[in-house]
This record gives C-alpha cells, structure tokens and sequence, in this order.
C-alpha cells in the first residue's frame, strides 16, 4: 500500500468505524460489534506499523485536502510522519487492542459505545502523535480528553468513579484552556498553526512576553495532561476508578501524551529560538518537576492499600522520570526515554491487567494487618491458582520497572543516565529512589495479599462445611456485577497482561535498539530538517550524536535496584518489630503529603493555578 | 490590541477559576468553566480583529477597498465552540449521575474511599 494512502487512513479507519459502531451498536450481536471493534484496533496498529517502517529514511508529508504551501508558507494541515510518533500511535493502537480482548473476557458484555470510545481514542492519539499543525494536535487532545473521561466513568453506578471522573475531567477542561490560550498567543505573533512555519519565524529572533506567556500556557496543558506535580491530584482519583482495560489505555499512552506533547512542541517550535542564557534554566526547571513527581509518585505508592490507585502512584512516578529525561532536551536523552516509554508502558499495562484478576481473586484491598478475621475490612478469600499467578505476574512486573536487566526498562535507564552527562549521578539517584519505592510498595503489596490469602487457605483447607465467602466490598460496584462471576478464566484474563510482559523482554534484547532510537530521536530533535520536510525541499544530512558509552558497571546497579526494590517490598510488608517501626516512622513523616491528596476538585484546581504561575515563572526566567 | 481587550480575557478566565476553586454546587462548577472558555473564545477573535476590517466574505472582498479580519481565528473559535459544548454535555451529565447516586451536588461531599 502506497504510503500517502496509509497515512489519513491511519486516523479515518478508527474514526469511521467507532461511528459505524456506535450508530449501530445495539442492533448488532454484541460478538459481532467486538470483533469488528477489536480487528480495527489491529488494522489501526498495522497501519501505524507500516508508518513506521515507512519513515525510516524518509518522513512523508500528507497534506489534507491537497492543500500544498503556496509561495513557501502552508495553508492547509499536514501530518509530518516520523519514526517517534508512528511510534507513539503503534503503542497506543497495540495497547487499545490488547485492552479491547481483555474487557471481552473481564466484562460480560462490553457495554454499548465502549469499543467505539476505544476506537476514537485510538484515532485521537494517532492525529496527536503525527500532526504538524498546533490546533489539529489540540483536536486530538481533547478527543482523548473527552473519551478517556467517559471510559473512567463509564460504570457509573458506585460513587467512586463518578468522582474521579468529575475531577478528570474539570482538571483537563482547565488544561483545553491553557492550551487554546496558548495556539492564540503564539497564532498572534507568528500568523501560522502549522508548527514548522511557526519555528521558521521564532528562529533567531528573542521570545517576546507574550511568546512567552504562550509557551507557559502550552506547557501548562501538557503537563496536566501529563500529571505532573502539582497538576497530578486528579491522577490517583482517576486511575482507582476507571475499569482495568481503560487504565490500561491511560498508562500506557495517555500520561505520555503530555510528555510527547513537551518534546514536539519544544522541537519544532522553539528550538531554534534565541535564548540569551541558552536552554540550561528551562531544564532545570523540567527536571526538578519531574524529580518531585517521581518522588511524590514512589512516596505515595507505598501509602496505598488499593492495588489501581497504588499502580495509578506508579504511573505518576515513571511519568516524572519521562520528564526528567526530556528535560534535558538533548536527542539521546529523548531516544532513552522513547525506549522507557515503550519498555514501561507495555509492562505497566501488563501489571493493570494483572491487577484486575488479582482484585477478584485475592480481594479489593490489602490486608494489612492479617486475614481480615480481626474486623479491619472484608475477609480475604482463599488463595486460588488464579490470584496466585496474577500476583506473580504483578511481582515480575513490579521487578521490570525497577529496572531488571534483559527488560527495555534497564535499557532505556542506562541510556538516560549516559546521556545525561555530568548530571548522570544525580539522575542515577533519583531515577533509583523513584523506581525502588514504587516498586517495592508494589512488591509488597503482592507479599501481603499472597500471605494472607494462603493462610486462608491453609485455615479453610480442613474444613468442608465453611461459609461461602461474602460480598466482597461494602459497597459493591457494577463494574463487580457484570464481571464474571466466577474465579475461573483467570487463564483467559492473564494471557494478555503475559503477553505484555514478553513484548517488554523482547524489546529489551532486540540488537542495535539504541542506534536505531537515537537515530530517529536525532531527526525528531532536527528542527531546520522538520522545516525542510514540511517545505518539500530535500531533507539536510543527519548528524547524529555519538552514542555515549554505557558505564561499565550499569547492569550491576540495575541489578542492584532490583534487589532494592525486593528488601524495600520486604520492609513494607514484614510483620516484624523493627519493620512495623519503620513504617510507622515514614507514615508520621509523610502524612501531610497524603493528606494533601484529598480529592476535593476545588483543592486540584487550585493547585493547577498555582503551578500555572510557577511555570509561567519558570518559562519567563529561563527564555527571555 | 488595548489592554481593555486582554483585560476582559484575563477577568473572565480569573472569575470562571476562582468560581471553579470555591465552588460548592456542582451545576455552578460546571458554568464557571463555561465562562473561561468564553475568554478564550474572545481572546482568539481579538487576535484575528483588524482596524477597520470587515467581514471575511469572499465575494465582497473585490469590491471594497480595506483589510477584512482573519477568518481562521473564527474556523478556531467555532471550534472550541463546539468542543465546548461537548465538554460541558459531558460534565452535566456526570453532574446528573452524581446527583442521583450521592443526593448532593456539594463537591465536598463526594468523596470515594482514600487511603
């Protein structure tokens, strides 16, 4: 298939079809309707695939409606494809099609519109990742925006989602405003949406005040959409409510968006700006967000007692680490990032789908002081061969992000800190300290529910005439009630999350992964070669950065996480005296921070006013 | 462009958050973000406004002399006009289901299990 065609169809096939479907979803057998949904979830990802075997040398440039430049300046709205955003849309087509098999088997029935929302969702990540006009990427923003809110609130029946959706989605209404502050702002100065145009005219010339102002803006938007400390608070609410295969989608795709957004709008618009005191302030601006996210992330992780919220804290943490790296707005940092991206996001969305046949199977909340028996919280049921290999696949998860080595996630680290040069230690430390939390909470998590559920066992196993186990929660969601209600097909629910998992490995040891990134993060990171492509002269030669060496002893302090992360699981979760102390200890110290987490949308909202006027400072500081 | 302009811009978005921020009614929550949109909606017609600018219509174009305003700020704030709408549709009726499951429409009464 000629590669002009593919590109439109990459975003029209999803697009049609979720309004096929959605007109049509009721009269249709509900097989029928998934099937259909879930073979153009995987006609979307072949698609996106042949994009991004198609920009390897070259980067078509699709011009909707054949609206070409006239006399240098573009009129119309193109989509620039490069090997980052086919990327990008490949991992979100794949995660959208692994999530569509999944609420198969984990609901009855998916309810009417869900695989057209998937669909659009799809459709929007695609149009964002490869579009080169700023408002064409605002659409697909909120595409996302729209249909990831009414996926985390479509089993709304409990009050639980309904909160975290209302807070979703008053937070993401706040960064749309943002965001269209910032196309007017920058619309005014430069006369242009298309982004290749708008470097053209920023390059060489100081940022005014009001150039300024609309980078704040635009980053503002990203970053809440990213979540971002302080614009995180709606995260957790959010994540703990949503159904599994929509966390998926989110953890996969939907905070990196923000990140992808940073990179893109960074490269091609106001990179080749004239900073007087060069780029360092605005990194380190980046960087210390980031930082504080990761650690807000991993130091939360360990409070959570609900396994999605818990892996929701998770997500946080690595979504500040992707800051990080960005942040330091080099190509080899971005290519090391765009490998944790992909390596994390298959193994993240691999734990949720795991988490959500652990919830049934070993119960909703973590018992932490014991079987439950002693009144703190619904009893635990009984350790089944189900729950058992949904904890070891969390487990093994849990290792990957800390950064096991054959896993992408080791890979995409060791570059980090290699590109990160003379900051290399620093972001070691906090690169470590982030990913040991997070994982240890989970790990512990994990030890907890397999203790407990295993005493039940062994407790229940001499006794024949035992009560049926109860309702499992209080207050009981829909979401419970239309799932299966039977343990079996655990099988069925974990070859997926299984399959993730593998994809994460075979990432991580595919040859030559590093050149191959760093090449196409070089040529994302090529401002005047964006604006070559976009202009249809023929593209400057590639300088690619030289690869910095991997320290030698890289794997050892990878492992070495790893390990750390398995003693902090053992800390968390250990009976023991000395343990319970420290627990207690970090608990008192770290109180306040949860209790800043208090799900009320106005305390978010004012939160994300506040950080909109630190990156406004930020931004005002480091570019003018 | 008159500071008159962006303050009108600045007032609306300022006003629709502080409403967002104290607000106690969920249906009030979601008409204090209509209300920043509108300011970025205005903010994206004054940027396309010119001095003495007329209407964009093609066919009148040849036949007076004088700038006409930017039409593609006016494609971009249809627009959000309608995303607008969607997002505000979306919201009213989470508002609704909050409604009937909780009988409020405090925010601060709807609160799911934290830990």
């Amino acid at each position: 298939m000629p590669l002009p065609i593919v590109v439109p169809l990459s975003v029209a096939v999803p697009l049609a079809v979720a309004a096929l479907l959605a007109a049509a979803g009721n009269a249709l057998p509900s097989l029928v309707r998934d099937v259909v949904a879930i073979a153009t979830s995987a006609g979307t990802a072949a698609l996106c695939g042949l994009l991004l075997a198609g920009s390897g040398s070259s980067r078509p440039v699709y011009w909707f409606g054949g609206w070409l430049p006239q006399h240098g300046r573009a009129i119309g709205i193109d989509y620039t494809v490069d090997a980052l955003g086919a990327g990008f849309a490949l991992l979100s087509a794949v995660l959208a099609t692994i999530a569509l098999i999944y609420s198969r088997s984990y609901f009855d029935r998916m309810g009417g519109r869900y695989p057209a929302l998937v669909l659009v969702f799809v459709a929007g990540m695609t149009d964002f990742s490869l579009s080169g006009d700023l408002f064409n990427m605002f659409v697909g923003f909120e595409l996302v925006a729209i249909t990831a809110v009414v996926l985390t609130g479509f089993y709304a029946d409990a009050e639980a989602p309904l909160q975290g959706a209302i807070n979703f989605a008053v937070t993401a209404s706040i960064g749309t405003l943002l965001f269209l502050v910032g196309i007017a702002l920058l619309y005014d100065r430069t006369q242009t949406l298309n982004l290749a145009d708008m470097g053209a005219a920023l390059a060489g010339h100081r940022l005014g005040g009001a150039v300024v102002v609309a980078f704040a803006a635009l980053l503002a938007a990203f970053l809440t959409k990213a979540a971002i400390a302080p614009f995180h608070f709606w995260l957790p609410d959010a994540y703990g409510t949503a159904p599994v295969p929509a966390c998926v989608l989110f953890a996969g795709v939907m905070s990196e968006m923000g990140i992808f957004g940073v990179a893109r709008v960074w490269t091609t618009v106001f990179a080749g700006a004239h900073l007087p005191g060069g780029s360092g302030g605005l990194t380190v601006g980046l960087c210390v967000l980031g930082s504080v996210t990761g650690l807000v992330g991993a130091v939360m992780a360990g409070r959570q007692r609900r396994l999605r919220r818990m892996l929701g804290f998770v997500t946080l943490a690595h979504t500040g680490l992707y800051l990080l790296g960005i942040g330091l707005l080099t190509s080899t940092a971005a290519a090391a990032v765009a490998i944790l991206v992909v390596g994390d996001g298959l193994v993240k969305a691999g734990m949720f789908l795991a988490a959500g046949v652990a919830h049934r199977h070993t119960g909703p909340v973590d018992p932490w002081h014991g079987a439950g028996r002693d009144g703190r919280g619904p009893p635990v049921p009984a350790l089944t061969a189900g729950g058992a290999a949904s904890l070891a696949v969390l487990a093994v998860g849990a290792l990957a992000l800390a950064d096991l080595p054959p896993f992408a996630s080791a890979d995409g680290k060791d570059l980090l800190v290699a590109a990160a040069g003379n900051w290399g230690p620093a972001v070691e430390v906090v690169y470590a300290l982030t990913v040991i939390g997070s994982s240890g909470a989970v790990l512990a998590a994990v030890a907890r529910r397999f203790r407990a559920g295993r005493a039940v066992a062994l407790a229940v196993a001499g006794r024949p005439d035992d009560d049926p186990p109860s309702d499992r929660e209080e207050t009981p969601s829909e979401e419970e009630g239309r799932a299966q209600s039977a343990p079996a097909g655990a099988g069925r629910l974990l070859a997926p999350a299984g399959t993730l998992l593998a994809g994460a490995l075979a990432v991580g040891l595919l040859p030559h992964l590093d050149p191959a990134v760093a090449r196409a993060a070089a040529r994302f990171f090529d401002r005047p070669a964006y604006d070559a492509v976009v202009a249809g002269r023929p593209l400057p030669a590639l300088r690619v950065p030289a690869l910095p060496a991997v320290p030698a002893g890289a794997t050892a302090v990878d492992v070495a996480e790893a390990l750390s992360a398995v003693v902090v699981g053992a800390v968390l979760a250990s009976r023991h005296r000395a343990a319970r102390a420290v627990r207690a200890a970090g608990a008192a110290a770290t109180g306040w921070l949860r209790r800043l987490h208090s799900g009320h949308v106005g305390d978010q909202v004012t939160w994300q006013t506040v950080g909109t006027v630190a990156v406004a400072a930020l931004a005002a500081l480091a570019l003018r | 462009m008159s500071v008159l302009a962006y303050g009108v811009v600045a007032w609306l978005l300022l006003i629709g958050l502080y409403g967002i921020v104290t607000s106690r009614n969920l249906i009030h929550l979601v008409v204090c973000i209509s209300v920043a949109q509108s300011a970025t909606d205005i903010l994206l017609l004054e940027i396309g406004y010119r001095t003495g600018g007329r209407a964009p219509v093609v066919l009148d174009l040849g036949h007076h002399a004088g700038p006409s305003v930017d039409p593609v700020v006016q494609a971009l704030a249809l627009t959000d006009v309608v995303i607008g709408a969607a997002v505000t549709a979306l919201l009213l009726a989470l508002v609704v289901q909050i409604h009937k499951r909780v009988g409020s429409l405090d925010p601060a009464d709807i609160r799911a299990d934290h830990h």
